[in-house]
Formats: structure tokens, sequence, C-alpha cells
């Protein structure tokens, strides 16, 4: 280690080994593709360079034999009476579910199949984007290991014997009003549950209904109870803040806001036609105990032990002028003092103007505290809003499923409902709730997937996906949104309504009678009604800004001092891309890098480089960690910028019942208590590695300029001084000259407005019908994504910034991918695309050497999947499925620009713009890539051209892309020099 | 000792070296000709259907319109099959007995519908709609043939790439009026390339892009 900080940093780098100067580690690193790239050890151990010849020879000798098979016999059939299915794309509006929060969604539907989901513009949680989650939404209705039928002790049965059952308990529970009834949910906005389990619990008064997820809103709600006396939400308006500081606030990563806060923050940093004031620009303080994307968007970022932010935002206020009970601030903010007073100054300066946002895990004190510095910077109403929470059951999850636990421990539980939710691997685990389960009478499991609880219980009854159902939510500002289903089931499962319909007496009733039926009584007129099925969303229906007063004594019990003491700390988070497990069975998000770790199909223990070097650990180190009585064994992973002395794991890995996710990563909650942030944890080096899949170095681009930046004040003096003009003229080239068509398509991607959140990516992938290829593939750098977000780090070890860069094909307009093919398999398209046959190619894998960018990727194994059903149902139609040996790349959704070609043709009019846009531009939350014609000079496409910050990477090598980037503005606070 | 090879020898060698070269060259020749021949692409081959449905009679005798039996052509990348209530509209009054059209009325009274085998097929990495071609000229028979004249429906194509070039490349010799799309028998009038050239700027078909090969494979 001690060779990495010796060293000189380059100007960007995208992972310590870059610093490092072991002789190994060059090699690594000087490689352009992977070891053993091109040896194929995984097929067969014994094949030799003989048998290589061998197999070769007959393979060219039997080269033409397929020709003569002929194409299988096939049936067509009549659409007799679904008319409207034969045209092509439709779209449906409903809404998917994160964490119990409603995301508006328009489902694409190719034939009666659903197979694509995109954002709805209608949707305050969407506003036409989707996020990582949303998309993966489509292989989860089509996952082959999907829970089909009713398991009764793991026998299969039916619904109508499990009707049976309850029909024969509910007297009794009605006798004894409920005595025992437990019903547990996950977090939940659904008016349709509560008003059926009202409904039940009228009936039975003495039942209970509990939620409880991990990673939930307690603080966020008691927070605002100590700081208003009442239950509330606080929601953002980042749009109309030009300061703000987050305290472990990560609103631009996964969350219930993501697309709306992502898209209302960058749009005070998009230059959109040129122009930008001082006044406009936002600037981001970004103060946490981890890494995550918002630090990464910070103008300014200071890790902090989770132990201190406490402090830190006392000092905070104190220097602001709140009056607080505690006169004086912890004595190491000292050293943060410069800091604090400079951000302190740029508060008060934008007063009104301004957030403070405190992290949905942090103490209730520091929401607390936050919210009484916004109140004093007269946010409240202006940047801020407190809405009631849109939850359908407002609780301390936590303290709610504390009293669940105790009453399974006092045998109290006689009927236990479990909603969907798997506290068997999701919860603390000296809640020890998987033992104490066994202590209730009759355990009732409905869920998607068979899991850690399911095989606890005794029924376990399969649950519809939304895609298959009607329901409904509320969305993070508390917007009524439907769900309605785009096929109808393709197993033998029910909507939580429909199972609760049996427990209220009534076995067989849809979910869309029950639906209508709630909605249309009283509440909605039938036509609203249909209108907001249609809309996905029930229109002006958010929640209105409840008045909240600051309580009188809203600090006490709150702040009391926590001195950070000198031992390791550790954080717990959801994953970035499976949650808290929810998502483990998704292999589309097992294989997506994680943002900033660049990591895929497991989790690990994160910590600073520094601490790192003190505790002798490398990466990929297997640890011990432990905490109390409980202990786990992790794998490392050394993340520069991460704060010293502190850990952080991730949730959503170590699972055991699940098909795809088990024996994968360790699982967090082995050690989670309840809290997450805890001090106190040892680690043991257990002198083992524990090898993880890192895409962090692959399709290195060595060191090059890729990311141009510079900063808003820069900017302002000069616009072309961020791009040099050299940059911006075409350099010579030997290559051909091409003349052009009709249209010239080209792609600009904003750097400036790029948030790294990969949804691009998992869009990409589920357009495009990009296979998974496993991590022992991944390892070897053969990840199949088209477009992919690279990280880049920026300064040195401690605290870098780190930069994102998404990367599809460049479709150069002189390609030298086209001129090394034998096979003209990769040709140019009269309107500058660079064309992929997957017909003529042979897999030489000649264009992948001598591309200079690195996006081309080659189908080394038969990766993807054409045999199982289901998933056939799920591919795009209008995509080729790529077998193996065949290179593949971004096409710019070639589908969709022939979609948008044939449409407007038929309409007897030229393309317009707006007509065509690829899934990563659709998906995109922040709108940060835009496509269109180069021809058309009033396309939007065509401003951003124009505009100083447009450059193209490799520039130098006279490729012409045609998909080029605005380089990065920051906004530094002039005060802030010496880093601190 | 006697000669080891004999004069006849001299013959076989020169045979030999003749038959060497020779024998990729007819094995080349025989592989082309075999996959060009309808044993392999079964033009002009008529396949068994659930009902020996004669387009000789509905659309040559009876002068039925494509478009009542294949509704979607004309708005979707498919030209569509009809529903057995389709053919009942006729067949609910005439040949209602009738033995052969029994799997049709089993598929009238159970929704199922009739199991077709497909005639005119291309791989699935080719991305045909028939919509925008209906719309810009091409008409029916160009790939379907004379459908008139077809008591069992059959290939009249290969539908081999080279097919699908040959209007690709030069589309204005190919394209009818709009009136003329639906009919079977329509015949090229002399005049064709001025007519065609007129019908191209007509429909606006720009010709360059119909070459790249994203038109059709994606």
């Amino acid at each position: 280690m001690s060779s990495i900080s010796d060293k000189s940093s380059p100007m960007l780098w995208r992972g310590l080994e870059e610093l490092s100067s072991s002789a190994e580690i060059a090699e690594y690193l000087h490689r352009e593709f992977a070891k053993d790239a091109s040896i194929w050890g995984e097929l067969d151990d014994e094949t030799n360079r003989r048998e290589f010849l061998k197999i070769m020879g007959a393979s060219i000798a039997l080269a033409g034999m397929p020709a003569c098979t002929k194409m299988p016999q096939e049936k067509i059939y009549s659409f007799s009476g679904q008319e409207n299915i034969a045209q092509g794309r439709l779209f449906f509006a409903s809404s998917s579910s994160y964490r119990g929060y409603a995301k508006g969604v328009l489902v694409e539907s190719h034939q009666g199949r659903p197979t694509k989901i995109e954002g709805n513009e209608l949707h305050p949680a969407s506003l036409g984007t989707t996020d990582i989650f949303t998309q993966a939404e489509i292989l989860r209705l089509y996952d082959p290991q999907r829970s089909k039928g009713v398991l009764h002790f793991g026998e299969i049965t039916s619904w109508e014997a499990f009707a049976e059952e309850i029909a024969a308990k509910l007297p009794a529970l009605a006798q004894s009003q409920g005595e025992g009834l437990r019903i547990l949910s996950g977090t939940t906005t659904s008016s349709i549950l509560a008003h059926q389990i009202s409904l039940l619990l009228k009936k039975m008064p003495k039942g209970k209904w509990h939620s409880y997820e991990p990673i939930n809103g307690d603080n966020v709600l008691e927070g605002t109870k100590f700081a208003f006396g009442q239950d509330l939400r606080p929601i953002y308006f980042f749009d109309r803040a030009r300061v703000v500081l987050s305290l472990d606030a990560d609103f631009l990563g996964p969350n219930i806001a993501q697309q709306a806060y992502a898209r209302q923050f960058i749009k005070r940093r998009k230059i959109q036609n040129g122009t930008i004031t001082k006044q406009a620009f936002n600037r981001l303080y970004m103060i946490e105990p981890s890494v995550s994307l918002t630090g990464s968007m910070a103008d300014h970022r200071i890790a902090l032990k989770p132990s201190q932010m406490l402090g830190f935002a006392t000092a905070l206020a104190l220097e602001l002028g709140l009056r607080l009970e505690e006169k004086e601030a912890p004595l190491w903010t000292k050293a943060y003092k410069r800091q604090i007073s400079i951000i302190a100054k740029d508060l008060i300066e934008n007063a009104k103007e301004s957030i403070v946002i405190a992290g949905e895990q942090q103490s209730p004190a520091l929401h607390a505290l936050s919210h009484a510095i916004n109140n004093l910077l007269g946010n409240q109403n202006k940047t801020i809003e407190y809405i009631p929470p849109p939850e359908a059951n407002a609780c301390n999850q936590s303290a709610s499923f504390k009293e669940l636990v105790d009453d399974l421990n006092n045998n109290k539980v006689e009927v236990f409902l479990i909603l969907g939710t798997n506290p068997a691997y999701a919860s603390p685990k000296n809640f020890r709730f998987a033992e104490l389960i066994k202590k209730a009478k009759l355990k009732i499991y409905l869920g998607l997937y068979e899991d850690e609880t399911s095989y606890l219980c005794d029924w376990h009854l399969p649950e519809s996906h939304f895609l298959e159902s009607f329901g409904d939510l509320r969305a993070f500002d508390g917007t009524i949104s439907f769900q309605q289903p785009l096929i109808s089931p393709l197993y033998d499962t029910r909507t939580s309504s429909e199972l609760l319909a049996i427990f209220l007496g009534m076995r067989e009733q849809s979910s869309f009678k029950i639906l209508k039926e709630y909605w249309t009584s009283n509440r909605l007129s039938e036509d609203v009604f249909l209108q907001a099925l249609h809309d996905g969303l029930l229109r002006n229906s958010r929640f209105a800004a409840t008045p909240a007063k600051l309580t009188k004594d809203w600090q006490i019990k709150t702040l009391k001092e926590q001195l950070p003491k000198n031992n390791l700390e550790i954080s717990f988070k959801a994953d970035p891309t499976v949650g808290d497990g929810v998502y483990s069975n998704i292999s589309w998000l097992q294989e997506l890098p994680k943002p900033i770790l660049q990591l895929c199909w497991d989790n690990a223990a994160l910590l600073s480089p520094k601490t790192a070097e003190k505790l002798g650990l490398k990466d990929e180190d297997k640890i011990e960690l432990r905490l109390n009585d409980y202990h786990v064994e992790a794998p490392t992973l050394i993340v520069p910028g991460h704060p010293d002395d502190a850990l952080t794991v991730h949730f959503g890995y170590g699972r055991t019942r699940s098909y795809l996710a088990s024996g994968r990563g360790f699982s967090a909650f082995e050690i989670f208590n309840g809290n997450y942030f805890s001090t106190g944890v040892q680690i043991k080096n257990l002198h083992e590695k524990w090898e993880l899949a890192r895409t962090n170095l692959h399709y290195r681009m060595e060191n090059r300029e890729l990311i141009l930046r510079g900063s808003l004040n820069d900017y302002l003096k000069d616009p072309s001084s961020i791009v040099p003009q050299s940059v911006r003229a075409p350099g010579p080239s030997l290559l051909p000259k091409r003349e052009n068509a009709d249209h010239a398509w080209a792609m600009v991607i904003d750097l400036n407005s790029c948030i790294g959140c990969n949804t691009c990516t998992i869009a990409c992938q589920a357009e495009n019908n990009i296979p998974v290829v496993g991590k022992a593939q991944v390892q070897k750098s053969r990840e199949m994504h088209w477009i992919r977000v690279d990280r880049y780090y920026e300064g040195g070890i401690e605290n870098p910034k780190t930069l994102f860069q998404p990367v599809p094909c460049m479709h150069c307009e002189k390609a030298p991918c086209e001129l090394v093919c034998p096979t003209v398999a990769t040709v140019h398209s009269s309107e500058g695309l660079n064309q992929m046959v997957y017909n003529r190619c042979i897999g030489t894998r000649y264009c992948s050497n001598n591309c200079p960018y690195k996006v081309r990727r080659f189908n080394f194994l038969q990766y993807a999947d054409m045999k199982t059903p289901n998933m056939r149902l799920m591919y795009n139609p209008n995509v080729t499925i790529r077998s193996r040996g065949v290179m593949e790349k971004c096409t710019y959704c070639i589908q969709r620009i022939e979609e948008g070609r044939i449409k407007s043709r038929l309409e007897n009019r030229d393309i317009k713009d707006g007509d065509i846009t690829p899934a990563c531009a659709q998906a995109c939350p922040t709108e940060a890539i835009t496509f269109g014609d180069k021809f058309d000079s009033s396309s939007k496409l065509a401003g951003l051209l124009k505009l100083p910050l447009n450059y193209s990477v490799l520039h130098e090598l006279g490729t012409l892309p045609r998909t080029t980037y605005l380089a990065k503005l920051s906004n530094e606070n002039p005060r802030w020099k010496k880093e601190g | 000792m006697p000669q080891l090879f004999q004069r006849r020898s001299n013959t076989i060698a020169k045979l030999s070296l003749i038959v060497i070269f020779l024998t990729p060259l007819v094995v080349f020749f025989v592989f082309a000709v075999t996959i060009r021949s309808p044993y392999e692409t079964e033009v002009d081959v008529a396949l068994s259907q659930p009902i020996p449905f004669s387009h000789e009679h509905h659309v040559g005798d009876l002068d039925i319109d494509c478009r009542f039996c294949h509704s979607f052509v004309e708005n979707s990348h498919i030209a569509g099959m009809p529903s057995s209530k389709t053919c009942m509209t006729c067949h609910s009054e005439i040949w209602k007995e009738a033995p052969m059209l029994k799997p049709l009325r089993e598929s009238f009274a159970s929704l199922n519908p009739i199991a077709w085998n497909q005639v005119n097929r291309i791989p699935r990495f080719v991305y045909f709609n028939h919509n925008i071609h209906i719309k810009k000229g091409i008409g029916c028979s160009s790939c379907h043939g004379e459908i008139d004249r077809m008591p069992l429906t059959k290939k009249s194509r290969t539908f081999f790439m080279s097919d699908c070039l040959t209007c690709h490349r030069n589309p204005e010799l190919f394209l009818r009026p709009s009136n003329q799309i639906y009919n079977p028998s329509y015949i090229k009038p002399d005049d064709q390339i001025i007519i065609g050239e007129k019908l191209l700027e007509k429909f606006g078909t720009h010709k360059k892009h119909l070459t790249d090969c994203y038109s059709c494979h994606r």
C-alpha cells in the first residue's frame, strides 16, 4: 500500500491499482483484454492447440452444412377479436412499486406480451423516466424462478384448499375478536390494502397490523415528530435551491423520489442554450459517512465517521446562530471550523433558496436539527414542504416489528399472515425472527418467490407481479397511482387484495373488482376512475403541504453529545443495485456494476485506503466482522473517499433461500442490530482471498484525458476555455470520407447532468435483449453491457472527486472497426450509423481490438438464453438475439429509428426531432442523453453540438465520433481553497 | 525388373489431376444448385393445410379483395390471418355442411384459431414490415406471386436476400400506382421506368437508405 500513496497520481484514475508500482499490476493494466480472454479453458481443460486445429478444420469443412437445413415449419394463427394487438408496440400506464411507493410507468406491449417498461411523463415520481429497479421489473415478471403454485408444507396444493382452511378458521377467529391474528407487510402506500385490513380488523379488533422493512423511514418520521410534534414527511424542491447541504442524504441515489429529485437538482446545472448565470447554478455540499452518488456530484464533500455526523451538524447549527441547549460543538469539529463557517455563510447568503437535507438513516435528532436549520433559513414552504406520510400504515416500523417479535415469543400469535416481505432474512439478527416465527400456529406467506421466510411458513401463496394485477399506490408526494395488468397471471398467482378478500369471506373476487368497488364508492366517479386507470394516476392528487410549526421543545432528548470514539465504526446501507434483498433474484441488477464501487454479483465491506493500511488489509481479503455477539465473514473493498476508521456494509446479499442469489456475498443482517450505525466493530483478517468481480479496470483507455471539466467561474469568464479549440476542430484522418444521406444520427451525453445512476445500462439491456454472463465471465472482462458508465477519480486517494462517463458506441464517421473486418460484418450506413451485421460475423474480434473506445462486446459463449420459454416471451421481438461467436454493440436503438422512420413515412412527412428516442435517453432521469439528427439545425441535438462545452473523446485519433460529450462544470465555493 | 508403372498410369495420373481440381467445383456446383432448387427453397411447393383453401377460387373467381381477410396489412407489420368469424360470414350459409370445412366450424365453435402452415417465410433476423411496402407502392403480387392462380397456396419466390435487394436497389422498376397494389395479376407497363421514377418521387422514397443493412436487419 505504501507504494500507492508515494506515487503522484495521474489526472484521472479508475482504481488504486493504477497508482501502484507493482510489476504484476502493471502487467494487468497493460493488457488490453483480460488475461485469459483468448483461452477457452472453461470449456474443457484438456483442449490443446492440436485439438483446437482439429475442431477448427472440421468447423470450416462443415461450415456450409447448416445452409442445407430447412427453416423449421411454423404455424400462423389469427388474432380473432384482438385486432389491436397486431399493431406493434402499445403502451399502457401502470405503477411500479419501489419500497412501497409508486413510480409511474408506461409498459410496452408486443402482441399481448409486456416487454419493456418506460416512465410515465404525467407521474411526479417518474417524469417519463425510470430507475434501475423499475427497468428490471420486466425480468422479474418473466423470472422462471418465481413461485408458480400454492404450497402447503412444501406440497403442491391449490388456492381452493387454502380458502377452505381459512373458511374453517374464520368463525373461531371472529369469535375471539381476532385474538392472535397478526398481519405483517412491508412499507405500503396501498389504500386498498389499508381499507381491506381495516375492514378485517373491524371484525377482529384484537388482531394487529405490523409493517416492517429493514430500510424504512422511521428516523424521518421520528425527526418530524421531534421537530413539529406530528408525523410528517418532508418533500424537497431542489430546483428552487441554490445551495444544498446534504447530511448523508443520497437524494440522487436509489430512493423513492430519485427521478424527481435528480431532475430538479440537475435543472439547476444544465447548460441548455449556452447560457447559465451564476445565480441559476446550484452548489452541493455533501457530508457523509460513506460514498454515494450524491457525494460524487458534490462540489465539496467531507467524509466523516458515522458518529461525527450529529456533532458536525450541531457545530453548523451553532455557526448559523441557531439557539441550542448545547452551547458548544464537540471539540473535534474545530478541525472543520473553516469549512463549517464557509458552508454556514453560503447557506445564510442563500436563505430561502437553500436546502439542508438529512439522510433517511440518520438519527431522528439530526433530522430534527435539519428541520430547525431549514426553519431558521426560511426554507420551509419555499424549498421544502411537509406532507402527511403517504404510507398506509405509517408507524415506527422497528417498534412495530419489535412488538410483533415479542408477541411471537410470548406465544400470542395464532394466525400469522405475511404479505410480500421477507423478515426471516431481512431483519436484525438479534430479534431472532427466524426462530420465533415457529411459535406461531398458522403461518401464511404471500410472495413472488420462495425465500427464507416462505420456507418457515405453513402456506406459501404465490403473489402476482404488478404487471399481472390491478392495484393502487401512492407516490412520494401522495399522488394516487394505479396499477393495471398487461398480461393475465402467468402462474396460479393472486394479489394481496385477492388474498385479503378470502379473509373477508369473499373467495373469488378479482383485483379489478376490489379496486373499482373501493374507488368508485363515494370517492371517484366511474369516468374519473377509468381515466385515472388509463393515466396510471389520479391527476392533482398530491398531498397539500401541511403547515408545520417548530415545537418549543423540539430539541429535548435529541442533541446528546456523541463523542467520536477511537474505534472502528460501521454503517449499514441497502445495496445500490439489489436493495435489501428484494431484487436479489434479478440477474440484470446482480450484474450491473454498482455505481462508484464497480462491483458485480457480490457485496463487500468498504473501507478507506488509510484504514486498510492500518489494519493490514488489501482488496478482496476475507475478513471476519464481529459486532457484539454476532459475526460474519466478508470480503474487503478499498474505496477512495471513504471516511477513515469506518466500514460500510450493504444488505441484500448472503441469501440462503434464493435461487440466483444464494451463496453470493455475505449477509450484513448477521451483525445488524437495528441501528444503521454502530461502533466497536472488530475485524479479523482471515488471510484468505475472496475474489470479487469488479469492472473498474475493464475497457481502460490508457489514462487519456477523456473527461473534460472545469469550473463555472472559468466558463462564465470564457465559455471556450473549458474545451480547447484544438479539440473541437476535426483532426486530419487517412480514413475515407463519407457522404451522408438525409439524416445524420448523433448523440450528445451531458456529463454535467450525468449522476452515474446506471439506469441507461439497464434500460439498454432490457431494450436490446442483452444477456447476463455471470460472475466468472465478468471477472474475465466479458460483461455485455452496450452502454457502460465509467467511473473516474480525480485527485488524491483520501477524498477524490468522482466522475462518471457513460460510454456507448461512438458511431465514428471514420470507424477504425470497419476497416479491419475480414467479412465486412461491420459497415457504415448512409446515415452514419456503424452497423453490425450479426450474420456475417465470424468472430475474429479484430473490430474490437481496433476500437479505441472499447465498446464492442463479444459473445464468447452462448450467453443469450434461447431455450427458456419465459425468457423468449420477454425478449424484444424487434431485436435479434445474438448467438455464440458474434460481436455486438450499441446500435443507437436502430429498431426505434426504423420505427420512427416508418411512422413518419406513413404519414408522408419527414422525421421530426423527438420522434426517435433510444432506450438509454428515454430512461435517463436527468435527460443527460440527447439523440437526434445532426443535419436538422432546429433539433435539440444540433443546439447542444454548438455549445462550447461539446467535445469528442479521443479526438486526436480523427475518428469523428457521432457520440460526443458536454464537459462537466463544477461550482466550487471560491472561499474553499484548501481541501479539508 | 518390370516397369513399376504401366503405360496407362500416365493417363490415370493426368485424369486424377483433373478430378482433384474438378471435385471441389462439382461439389460447389451441386451445393449451389441444391440450395436454389425447390427441394430446398420450397418455391412452388404447396404445403398441406388444415383446410385446402383455394386462393384461385376466392381471389380469382370471386374477386374478394386481399384486405377482406388479411385485414392488418395496411396498419401493421404483419398482414394478419382471418379469424374463423370472417370465413363464417359466407360459410355459415354456403358449404355449411362440407366435411372439408370441419376444422373451420370447430374453430368457430371453440374460439381456437386454425393453425395454418406458414407458406411465405423470412428468417428471424429480417424485420419486414407489410404496412410501409403497401403504402409506398409495392403490390402484393410482387412478392406473393399470382395468388389468383393458386389453387393451393405456395411460395412464388425464394425470399433470398437477393430477392429483396433487386427491388431495394432499384425500386422504380417495381413500383405501382396506389390503386393497383391489390391487383394480383398486375402487369408492368412498358414505360415502367418513367412511371416508377415518378412514383418514387410521389411516395417520397429515399433510395439511399434502402440498401443500408439496418433497414432490414437489427
